[in-house]
């Protein structure tokens, strides 16, 4: 059965892009706070719209935000 | 603690209490009263609104998003709907409980109070109550707690 685990870079290019609050994230891309804390810590994924939104924000594409592994278990 | 948080608390704490008590009090007023159509229609009524009242949450995100705060996304509308689900989950098992407990009960020589119908009811909105409240509560504990920056 294949696992699947969504990684993410948000925290680090956020340090890297002017060192911006979650909360000036979160602003940016019309989210909560909570829902930057929740994808951050990878308990949430988000939906693409929303991905596309914060890789724009940071000038990257999404591949470079978001990452996708899925193993065999 | 987010504003669906703190509403999931209070319709824990207040609102499902409050119509555990004054659900039953049309109940009790045409038991000692005798049916009338003012009793059977505000009981109507405060079940159908009651019952339904969950559909505005998810009328909030349009009318949040014109005044130009985010206090609803995506991730508060997916806990919403998991937690209206297993609400719903729940509901239905107890109505099938409550029927086929009614069905046994009533035999022959017994029979069960016609009461009895509209207290399922309201204990079908309390159960609800609760189950959505505790569901939201426990999706937000596991992903929504404060962080730091």
């Amino acid at each position: 059965m294949a696992k699947s685990e969504m990684q993410n870079q948000v925290r680090r290019l956020r340090f890297e892009n002017g060192e911006i609050t979650q909360q000036q994230l979160a602003d940016k891309v019309g989210v909560t706070r909570q829902t930057i804390i929740a994808i951050e810590s990878g308990k949430y994924a988000p939906s693409l719209p929303l991905a596309f939104r914060i890789a724009r924000t940071f000038g990257v594409s999404i591949e470079q935000v978001f990452q996708y592994d899925e193993q065999e278990t | 603690m987010n504003i669906w948080q703190r509403n999931a608390w209070i319709s824990l704490l207040f609102i499902a209490p409050l119509w555990l008590i004054f659900g039953q009090l049309p109940i009790l007023l045409v038991y000692l009263e005798g049916p009338s159509f003012l009793h059977l229609f505000s009981f109507a009524c405060s079940t159908i609104v009651g019952g339904l009242l969950w559909l505005f949450l998810f009328f909030f995100n349009k009318r949040r998003k014109r005044t130009g705060t985010t206090e609803f996304d995506e991730r508060d509308q997916l806990i919403l709907i998991r937690a209206t689900l297993a609400a719903y989950v729940v509901l239905w098992l107890y109505f099938i409980a409550a029927c086929i407990y009614a069905w046994l009960s009533a035999t022959p020589e017994r029979s069960i109070s016609v009461n009895v119908m509209p207290m399922v009811i309201v204990g079908g909105i309390v159960v609800f109550l609760v189950v959505q409240s505790i569901a939201t509560l426990i999706q937000y504990g596991r992903g929504g707690k404060d962080g730091e920056k």
